[in-house]
């Protein structure tokens, strides 16, 4: 047998819990605030903690809401893991006590710190495997008579059913598979916690309270479909279930194979490095890192980072790209810098749908800014039924400003209330209670005539904005560029103009206006256009009259309208 | 000896922790509370009314049938009645009323508003209360479910949810006769079909047949329970920019059919089936001899959505062979008016007719000027129903089995969320100031972002098993049906 003692099990938790601290620090530290933006959480409302595995959800939401800060949503999954990686080890030490436990616990909390990010187990997911390790080792260490452990197994299958709900079945399993071995009487002890589990699972299950931990058995596209938070958390306990028992089966066989020890060691060595390789983020994992960031700064009206990002990083989706193109045009230079980055049509504005909260938070978000209070409206509700946890704070808070504006005052009301009892939005809406004692006047276009919204395209929606909306006009004429359509956009720069009068135009309006001038040297002298413009718009001509390479031109003039247009002509063409 | 001698110390306590009532000041106001319970009528067999107070002072609450009183201190505003000593107030005979005087220590002073009176009926309601909670939304639905909930308690049962069923949609509960036995809903989306639960058995129905514009969608059970009268609609869900409906929902296309649950048939109604009407919302008589529905020349949609305008229309049916009669009459021209009628809803004992009624279109529930009416189907005659309508949307409703109560659904809160209201009718028509469904903690409207959709009274609970529904809605196939 192989009885080599690892020198100190502290090691591989606080190596656990650096990694653990650097991964969520480099690829999740946003986590927590996309988290809170899926949630509706009054503390006050402790109804859920009376629930079966309500107090497990509250204590989650709380600590999500309550500190989304950035060493709070370090710290907290990295202790947790930490806590999960010891209680593991603790467990498959006593299978075999074994180097190769050294890796298997890490195995599994690699597992686990790339599921916290990855499918969104939140803090429950991880809480709840850490309580039943707990129960587990505590069961394993206090005594060795079995009717004790009997009773101790039947009454942490009891707490945990209703602190952690569907754990208790978790916690069952494993401790009957930890007494498969030690005889017959044993196993019939363990057998009663399973059962009783089972009794209560299913009490629960018929009353229609959750749904089962057997559905988590299923792949990743059912669990998205079932529309529920605890669905990716049931997915991800029968998956490190799964692998504890196969970690534990490899554990006890390594008693057999006392001769290879010694790749045990190096392979115990290798731990830290096996885990920094596959503990790296998938490009999912960094894309959705990326997007909460730009989510965050989003929030915190930060619009100079966002663009600041995009200047060091290439843009991969449409979400990014409503993202950089909101950021200029609350910075006021959407028209001015939006060729500077890399376009792909009219959905770089404005994306669409895809009936995600997410999508629904970045929609709204751009019509809020553009004064599109209805849709803005629309996109908040959407996103306010389609995160899972009761709701949304930020999608609250939005369709509470809709309100305000839409001088709403019973809704308003209603929404305000809600945000109050919130910790993370208490004193924005007790700010915006005080509004409504001073009186609300419809604002934007609640102002104006009505029409379905099936019957509006974005080009109507948009030019029904006034021209002092800058933003809505803005986004108007850059939709124009972007979908190549010159003709509409020559009769509203003409208009443009003259509200602007005297003034130059945005440099991509001026861009577009030369290249219309090519047919129409008359919008000149209703346009007006800097020098500058004028003559790289000669050179252009210049550069690209023998039909150079699109490289060439890319290198000279690929962050100009000119390019974008030229490029869109020719895969139009192709 | 021992235990009865402790539990008589910690009742002397209870008691003297409750104190006597303080000195306070009489004042020429209704006390400030949540919901409004003054002057309503309510039935023998509800449960408490809870209520708050605008502000957490501390106040005290007597609620006296006139021969005995119980006295509630508030908790932070909140009047949690003891469901036990609520019970024996109403238990009294010959009761009609009870009087609330509520007390609040001011600033100033201990307070005493103007007492008001809560009208007790002998009526007793219909136990149980079926209900949708949903979000408003729209595009999208989230998390939904079909609940019941018991008016003598506060205990709150889920029927389904779509937690359960991978977020499918489901809807148009509807019971036979309010008979918690004979009740059949849609779902939609993942597991679709119509779902009818009777006598314990569920079965699974595919109502999607070529003729006709939809799968089956508005169901009205007919009294013998052998039929099913539904409406096949092609709805829209569209929103408005600037105006306060918010939401339009609207029919490109619609009949009305009825179903032989015995024979799994569609019967198709000659009258009805075609594209130059809009026909919606059937419902039966109570004799089962005649079908009512709401009909409308059809128009160009969604351009012409304003000028959608319903009559309420009859037709004779006869049950013994599923035939329906060659004449439709008009009960209510609502077009004339240049108004719309929806939700036609007979009272069993066949005495009136109840139904919403908006300046256009069917989906009442988006409409803020949407009010409830009642026409004594004896005398054609509407009664009067201002104690019940409010500025806002007051729209689906249901009947009690006894006919002296009725739920109805009413935005008159906040304009956006559907909460449901009881109210009383008495012999003669005459009807009371409705209340909303009591909750434990009222408060919980206030912060629930979900509206109470179709409500519907039944006799009893429903028995249903969710797990059974769960496995039914996953593995079981929808039986097809047939048209005749």
């Amino acid at each position: 047998m192989n009885k080599f003692k690892i020198a100190s099990p502290y090691l591989g938790a606080l190596c656990v819990l650096l990694v653990g601290i650097c991964y969520f620090y480099f690829f999740a530290c946003y986590h927590f605030w996309a988290q809170e933006s899926m949630q509706a959480f009054i503390p006050s409302q402790h109804a859920l903690c009376y629930k079966p595995g309500g107090c497990l959800q509250f204590i989650s939401m709380y600590l999500t809401q309550e500190f989304v800060s950035l060493p709070v949503a370090v710290a907290v999954p990295g202790i947790l893991l930490m806590g999960v990686y010891s209680c593991t080890f603790r467990i498959l030490q006593t299978i075999h006590s074994d180097a190769i436990n050294y890796v298997l616990a890490t195995a599994l909390s690699v597992f686990l710190m790339q599921a916290y990010t990855n499918y969104n187990i939140f803090i429950d997911g991880l809480l709840g495997i850490l309580l039943v390790g707990l129960f587990v080792i505590i069961g394993l260490s206090i005594t060795k008579k079995i009717g004790s452990k009997a009773i101790y197994s039947l009454l942490a299958v009891l707490f945990l059913y209703f602190v952690a709900q569907q754990a208790c079945i978790v916690f069952a399993l494993i401790w009957l598979a930890l007494h498969l071995q030690k005889g017959r009487n044993a196993i019939l002890f363990s057998l009663c916690p399973v059962l009783l589990s089972l009794i209560l699972s299913y009490y629960g299950l018929s009353k229609g309270e959750y749904f089962s931990l057997y559905e988590g058995i299923y792949s990743l596209g059912y669990q998205r479909s079932q529309f529920h938070p605890y669905a990716f958390i049931y997915y991800i306990w029968i998956r490190y279930v799964g692998g504890l028992f196969i970690a534990g089966i490899l554990s006890y066989l390594m008693g057999f194979v006392y001769r290879l020890s010694w790749i045990i060691r190096c392979a115990s060595c290798l731990t830290p490095v096996y885990m920094l390789i596959m503990g790296l983020p998938n490009a999912d994992a960094i894309r959705q890192h990326q997007v909460q960031q730009l989510a965050y700064w989003n929030r915190t009206n930060q619009p100079q980072l966002i663009e600041k990002f995009f200047q060091e990083n290439p843009i991969t989706d449409y979400v990014q790209l409503n993202y950089l193109n909101l950021a200029l045009a609350k910075q006021g230079v959407l028209a001015d810098r939006l060729f500077q980055y890399r376009q792909h049509g009219q959905q770089g504005l404005l994306t669409e749908w895809d009936r995600t909260a997410l999508l629904s938070d970045v929609l709204g978000l751009v019509h809020f800014t553009i004064g599109d209070y209805t849709m803005s409206e629309s996109y908040a509700t959407e996103q306010l039924s389609l995160s899972n946890r009761g709701g949304s704070g930020p999608a609250l808070q939005r369709l509470a400003e809709c309100a305000l504006l839409r001088a709403d005052r019973p809704i308003a009301t209603k929404y305000l209330h809600i945000l109050q009892g919130m910790p993370h939005y208490h004193d924005w809406a007790n700010q915006q209670l005080s509004r409504l004692d001073n009186g609300l006047t419809p604002q934007g276009v609640y102002a104006q005539s009505d029409a379905l919204s099936s019957q509006l395209t974005v080009d109507s929606l948009w030019s029904r904005h006034s021209f002092d909306n800058e933003i809505a006009q803005q986004y108007r004429g850059c939709s124009y560029l972007l979908g190549g359509q010159l003709d509409l956009f020559q009769s509203f720069v003409i208009e443009y103009q003259q509200h602007h009068a005297g003034e130059l135009l945005p440099v991509f309006f001026q861009q577009a206006v030369m290249l219309l001038a090519t047919n129409n040297r008359d919008l000149l002298e209703q346009v007006n256009v800097s020098d500058g413009v004028h003559a790289q718009f000669l050179q252009f001509l210049k550069d690209t009259q023998n039909a150079p390479s699109l490289q060439s031109v890319q290198d000279k003039y690929g962050k100009s309208f000119w390019y974008y247009y030229m490029q869109r002509k020719m895969q139009e063409k192709s | 000896m021992k235990h009865i001698f402790v539990l008589f110390f910690i009742s002397s306590l209870i008691v003297a922790c409750q104190g006597s009532l303080p000195q306070a000041k009489p004042l020429a106001k209704d006390a400030p509370i949540w919901p409004d319970y003054n002057g309503v009528t309510i039935p023998s067999n509800i449960c408490p009314l809870n209520f708050t107070l605008n502000d957490s002072l501390p106040a005290i609450a007597l609620i006296s049938n006139g021969k005995k009183e119980i006295r509630v201190d508030a908790e932070n505003g909140l009047f949690s009645i003891s469901e036990r000593r609520w019970e024996e107030i109403l238990e009294e005979k010959d009761i009609h009323s009870l009087q609330v005087t509520v007390m609040q220590q001011q600033p100033e002073g201990w307070v005493q508003y103007r007492p008001f009176q809560i009208h007790v009926s002998s009526d007793e309601i219909d136990p149980v209360l079926v209900y949708r909670r949903i979000q408003p939304a729209y595009r999208m639905w989230g998390e939904m479910g079909i609940y019941q909930r018991n008016l003598e308690t506060f205990e709150e049962d889920v029927i389904l949810s779509n937690s359960l069923t991978n977020n499918s949609c489901m809807n148009c509960h509807s019971f036979c006769q309010q008979n918690p036995d004979q009740m059949l809903f849609h779902q939609r989306s993942t597991y679709a079909g119509t779902y009818m639960l009777q006598n314990g058995t569920v079965e699974k129905l595919n109502t999607k047949v070529d003729s006709l514009p939809s799968a089956l969608v508005y169901p009205s059970w007919h009294p013998s329970g052998r039929y099913v009268a539904f409406s096949s609609n092609d709805i829209k869900q569209d929103y408005h920019l600037q105006d306060a409906n918010r939401i339009e929902v609207y029919d490109q296309e619609s009949d009305v059919v009825v179903y032989d649950v015995e024979q799994h048939t569609i019967l198709l109604n000659p009258m009805t089936h075609g594209k130059d009407a809009f026909e919606t919302f059937p419902t039966f008589s109570s004799d089962g001899n005649t079908l009512y529905f709401c009909t409308s020349e059809a128009q160009e949609m969604p351009a012409d959505y304003q000028k959608v305008k319903y009559n309420l229309c009859s037709q004779s049916f006869n049950p013994k062979d599923g035939s329906f009669g060659t004449e439709v009459d008009t009960l209510v021209n609502a077009a004339q008016e240049n108004m719309s009628v929806s939700f036609p809803r007979v009272s069993p004992d066949g005495r009136y007719i109840m139904y919403t009624k908006a300046s256009y279109g069917n989906f009442s529930i988006w409409h803020k000027d949407a009010d409830l009416h009642l026409m004594d189907l004896a005398t054609g005659q509407e009664l009067d129903m201002s104690a019940v309508n409010s500025a806002d949307v007051d729209s689906y409703h249901s009947w009690s089995s006894n006919c002296r109560w009725f739920v109805f659904s009413s935005r008159r809160i906040d304009g956006l969320y559907t909460r449901p209201y009881l109210c009383h009718i008495d012999e003669a028509g005459k009807m009371s100031k409705p209340f909303i469904l009591p909750q434990k903690d009222p408060k919980s409207y206030e912060l629930s972002l979900y509206s109470y959709n179709i409500p519907e009274l039944v006799k009893g609970t429903v028995q249903s098993d969710v797990r059974e529904l769960v496995e039914v809605s996953r593995y079981h196939s929808a039986t097809p049906v047939k048209v005749k």
